[in-house]
Protein backbone atom coordinates (compact mmCIF):
# COMPACT_ATOMS: atom_id res chain seq x y z
CA UNK A 1 0.00 0.00 0.00
CA UNK A 2 1.49 3.59 -1.14
CA UNK A 3 0.92 5.43 2.55
CA UNK A 4 2.78 8.60 2.50
CA UNK A 5 3.49 10.65 5.75
CA UNK A 6 3.39 14.24 6.25
CA UNK A 7 5.57 14.83 9.72
CA UNK A 8 4.42 17.68 11.74
CA UNK A 9 4.65 19.33 15.25
CA UNK A 10 1.03 17.89 16.23
CA UNK A 11 1.23 13.85 16.06
CA UNK A 12 0.00 12.47 19.37
CA UNK A 13 -3.01 10.76 17.40
CA UNK A 14 -3.23 8.65 14.14
CA UNK A 15 -4.63 10.87 11.71
CA UNK A 16 -5.27 8.95 8.33
CA UNK A 17 -6.59 10.01 4.86
CA UNK A 18 -7.95 8.27 2.10
CA UNK A 19 -8.03 10.76 -0.76
CA UNK A 20 -7.88 11.45 -4.98
CA UNK A 21 -4.77 12.59 -5.66
CA UNK A 22 -6.90 15.23 -8.58
CA UNK A 23 -9.42 15.82 -5.82
CA UNK A 24 -9.25 19.56 -4.62
CA UNK A 25 -11.27 18.55 -1.59
CA UNK A 26 -8.88 16.05 -0.85
CA UNK A 27 -5.90 18.72 -1.48
CA UNK A 28 -7.86 21.43 0.65
CA UNK A 29 -7.77 19.01 3.56
CA UNK A 30 -4.40 18.25 2.68
CA UNK A 31 -3.51 21.83 2.46
CA UNK A 32 -5.38 22.30 6.04
CA UNK A 33 -3.52 19.80 8.16
CA UNK A 34 0.06 21.02 6.59
CA UNK A 35 -0.52 24.84 7.99
CA UNK A 36 -2.04 23.63 11.28
CA UNK A 37 1.38 21.64 10.99
CA UNK A 38 -0.50 18.34 12.19
CA UNK A 39 1.00 15.14 11.51
CA UNK A 40 -0.86 12.75 8.67
CA UNK A 41 -0.61 9.72 6.32
CA UNK A 42 -2.37 9.19 3.20
CA UNK A 43 -3.61 6.89 0.63
CA UNK A 44 -4.40 8.44 -2.88
CA UNK A 45 -6.45 5.97 -3.47
CA UNK A 46 -6.79 6.28 -7.85
CA UNK A 47 -2.56 6.17 -7.56
CA UNK A 48 -3.37 2.25 -6.54
CA UNK A 49 -2.80 -0.59 -8.60
CA UNK A 50 -6.36 -1.69 -9.80
CA UNK A 51 -6.67 -4.73 -7.92
CA UNK A 52 -5.19 -2.89 -4.86
CA UNK A 53 -7.99 -0.11 -5.29
CA UNK A 54 -10.62 -2.50 -5.68
CA UNK A 55 -10.15 -4.04 -2.57
CA UNK A 56 -9.68 -0.77 -0.54
CA UNK A 57 -12.94 0.31 -1.90
CA UNK A 58 -14.50 -2.84 -0.22
CA UNK A 59 -12.68 -2.29 3.08
CA UNK A 60 -13.84 1.28 3.47
CA UNK A 61 -17.45 0.49 2.16
CA UNK A 62 -17.76 -2.07 4.90
CA UNK A 63 -16.81 0.86 7.14
CA UNK A 64 -18.72 3.80 5.68
CA UNK A 65 -21.14 2.90 3.41
CA UNK A 66 -21.29 5.84 0.98
CA UNK A 67 -18.18 6.42 -0.21
CA UNK A 68 -16.76 10.13 -0.79
CA UNK A 69 -13.70 11.53 -0.42
CA UNK A 70 -11.45 12.85 1.47
CA UNK A 71 -12.12 10.20 4.46
CA UNK A 72 -10.59 11.23 7.35
CA UNK A 73 -9.88 8.91 10.36
CA UNK A 74 -8.20 9.93 13.70
CA UNK A 75 -7.10 6.92 15.56
CA UNK A 76 -8.73 4.60 13.29
CA UNK A 77 -12.26 6.25 14.09
CA UNK A 78 -14.10 8.15 10.74
CA UNK A 79 -14.42 11.73 11.09
CA UNK A 80 -17.69 12.50 8.93
CA UNK A 81 -17.16 15.36 6.69
CA UNK A 82 -18.93 18.14 8.63
CA UNK A 83 -17.12 17.25 11.67
CA UNK A 84 -13.50 17.79 10.10
CA UNK A 85 -12.94 21.24 11.21
CA UNK A 86 -13.95 20.45 15.12
CA UNK A 87 -11.58 17.62 14.72
CA UNK A 88 -8.52 19.29 13.61
CA UNK A 89 -9.35 21.87 16.44
CA UNK A 90 -9.28 18.96 18.69
CA UNK A 91 -6.34 17.84 17.73
CA UNK A 92 -4.91 21.49 17.86
CA UNK A 93 -5.83 21.55 21.30
CA UNK A 94 -4.38 18.24 22.73
CA UNK A 95 -1.02 18.26 20.60
CA UNK B 1 1.37 17.01 -20.34
CA UNK B 2 -2.24 17.26 -19.88
CA UNK B 3 -3.66 20.01 -22.38
CA UNK B 4 -4.71 22.74 -19.13
CA UNK B 5 -6.10 25.05 -22.03
CA UNK B 6 -7.86 22.87 -24.13
CA UNK B 7 -9.91 21.90 -20.76
CA UNK B 8 -10.39 25.35 -19.90
CA UNK B 9 -12.10 25.79 -23.09
CA UNK B 10 -13.98 22.86 -22.82
CA UNK B 11 -15.10 23.75 -19.22
CA UNK B 12 -16.55 27.27 -20.58
CA UNK B 13 -18.36 25.98 -23.32
CA UNK B 14 -19.91 23.38 -20.81
CA UNK B 15 -21.11 26.39 -18.46
CA UNK B 16 -21.99 28.46 -21.25
CA UNK B 17 -24.83 26.23 -23.20
CA UNK B 18 -26.07 24.82 -19.48
CA UNK B 19 -26.28 28.21 -18.34
CA UNK B 20 -24.02 27.76 -15.33
CA UNK B 21 -21.12 30.15 -14.49
CA UNK B 22 -17.70 28.43 -13.43
CA UNK B 23 -16.74 28.85 -9.79
CA UNK B 24 -15.56 32.30 -8.61
CA UNK B 25 -12.59 30.61 -5.93
CA UNK B 26 -9.78 30.65 -8.58
CA UNK B 27 -7.76 28.76 -6.92
CA UNK B 28 -10.04 25.78 -7.27
CA UNK B 29 -11.21 26.34 -10.58
CA UNK B 30 -7.10 25.72 -11.52
CA UNK B 31 -7.07 22.73 -9.87
CA UNK B 32 -9.96 21.33 -11.18
CA UNK B 33 -8.98 22.12 -14.87
CA UNK B 34 -6.00 20.78 -13.59
CA UNK B 35 -7.75 17.28 -12.39
CA UNK B 36 -9.95 16.80 -15.68
CA UNK B 37 -6.88 17.22 -17.86
CA UNK B 38 -5.10 14.45 -15.83
CA UNK B 39 -8.30 12.42 -16.32
CA UNK B 40 -8.06 13.22 -20.05
CA UNK B 41 -4.85 11.97 -20.52
CA UNK B 42 -5.08 8.48 -18.24
CA UNK B 43 -8.80 7.63 -19.32
CA UNK B 44 -9.05 9.27 -22.10
CA UNK B 45 -12.27 11.34 -20.60
CA UNK B 46 -12.57 13.87 -18.69
CA UNK B 47 -13.97 12.04 -15.69
CA UNK B 48 -15.05 14.49 -12.53
CA UNK B 49 -11.41 14.71 -10.68
CA UNK B 50 -13.19 14.47 -7.03
CA UNK B 51 -14.26 10.68 -8.13
CA UNK B 52 -12.28 7.25 -8.43
CA UNK B 53 -12.59 6.02 -11.59
CA UNK B 54 -13.06 1.98 -12.38
CA UNK B 55 -10.46 1.87 -15.63
CA UNK B 56 -10.81 -1.73 -16.00
CA UNK B 57 -14.80 -0.59 -16.82
CA UNK B 58 -14.84 3.06 -18.40
CA UNK B 59 -17.91 2.25 -19.85
CA UNK B 60 -20.01 1.96 -16.35
CA UNK B 61 -18.52 5.53 -15.74
CA UNK B 62 -19.81 7.24 -18.00
CA UNK B 63 -22.20 9.19 -15.42
CA UNK B 64 -19.30 10.79 -14.06
CA UNK B 65 -17.72 12.77 -17.22
CA UNK B 66 -17.94 16.14 -17.03
CA UNK B 67 -20.47 17.45 -16.84
CA UNK B 68 -21.53 14.54 -14.71
CA UNK B 69 -25.06 13.42 -14.67
CA UNK B 70 -25.39 14.57 -11.12
CA UNK B 71 -24.66 18.17 -12.08
CA UNK B 72 -27.98 19.43 -12.62
CA UNK B 73 -29.68 18.52 -9.67
CA UNK B 74 -26.58 19.54 -7.55
CA UNK B 75 -26.76 22.62 -9.09
CA UNK B 76 -30.60 23.11 -8.47
CA UNK B 77 -30.01 21.30 -4.65
CA UNK B 78 -27.06 23.35 -3.72
CA UNK B 79 -26.45 25.57 -6.16
CA UNK B 80 -23.42 24.05 -7.38
CA UNK B 81 -21.91 20.76 -8.44
CA UNK B 82 -19.94 18.38 -6.48
CA UNK B 83 -16.54 19.25 -7.16
CA UNK B 84 -17.79 22.90 -7.50
CA UNK B 85 -16.82 23.93 -10.99
CA UNK B 86 -20.22 24.54 -12.45
CA UNK B 87 -22.55 27.04 -10.56
CA UNK B 88 -25.47 28.62 -10.76
CA UNK B 89 -25.24 31.98 -11.23
CA UNK B 90 -28.32 33.12 -8.65
CA UNK B 91 -27.05 31.10 -5.98
CA UNK B 92 -23.88 33.03 -6.38
CA UNK B 93 -25.33 36.57 -7.02
CA UNK B 94 -27.82 36.17 -3.48
CA UNK B 95 -24.14 35.54 -2.12
CA UNK B 96 -24.17 31.46 -1.63
CA UNK B 97 -21.06 29.96 -0.73
CA UNK B 98 -18.93 26.89 -2.41
CA UNK B 99 -18.70 23.74 -0.06
CA UNK B 100 -18.63 20.03 -0.27
CA UNK B 101 -21.72 18.88 -0.24
CA UNK B 102 -23.32 15.12 -0.39
CA UNK B 103 -22.26 12.56 -2.91
CA UNK B 104 -25.39 12.10 -4.78
CA UNK B 105 -24.09 9.32 -7.18
CA UNK B 106 -24.86 5.90 -5.61
CA UNK B 107 -22.44 4.00 -3.76
CA UNK B 108 -23.56 1.06 -6.31
CA UNK B 109 -21.89 2.49 -9.03
CA UNK B 110 -18.76 2.98 -8.10
CA UNK B 111 -18.21 -1.09 -7.94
Amino acid sequence: MNVKTISGKIARHNVNLYTISTCIWCTRLKLKLNNANIQYSYTDIDLLPYAEKEALKMELQRIIPRLAFPMMFVDSIYVPNENIDDAIQDLLRDG
Amino acid sequence: MPDIEKTREYVEMVAEHRGWVLTPENEMLEGLIEGLATNLERYGWRYCPCRLVNEENLEKDRDIICPCAYAEPDIEEYGHCYCSLYCSSDYLEKGGEIRKIPERRPTEEMF
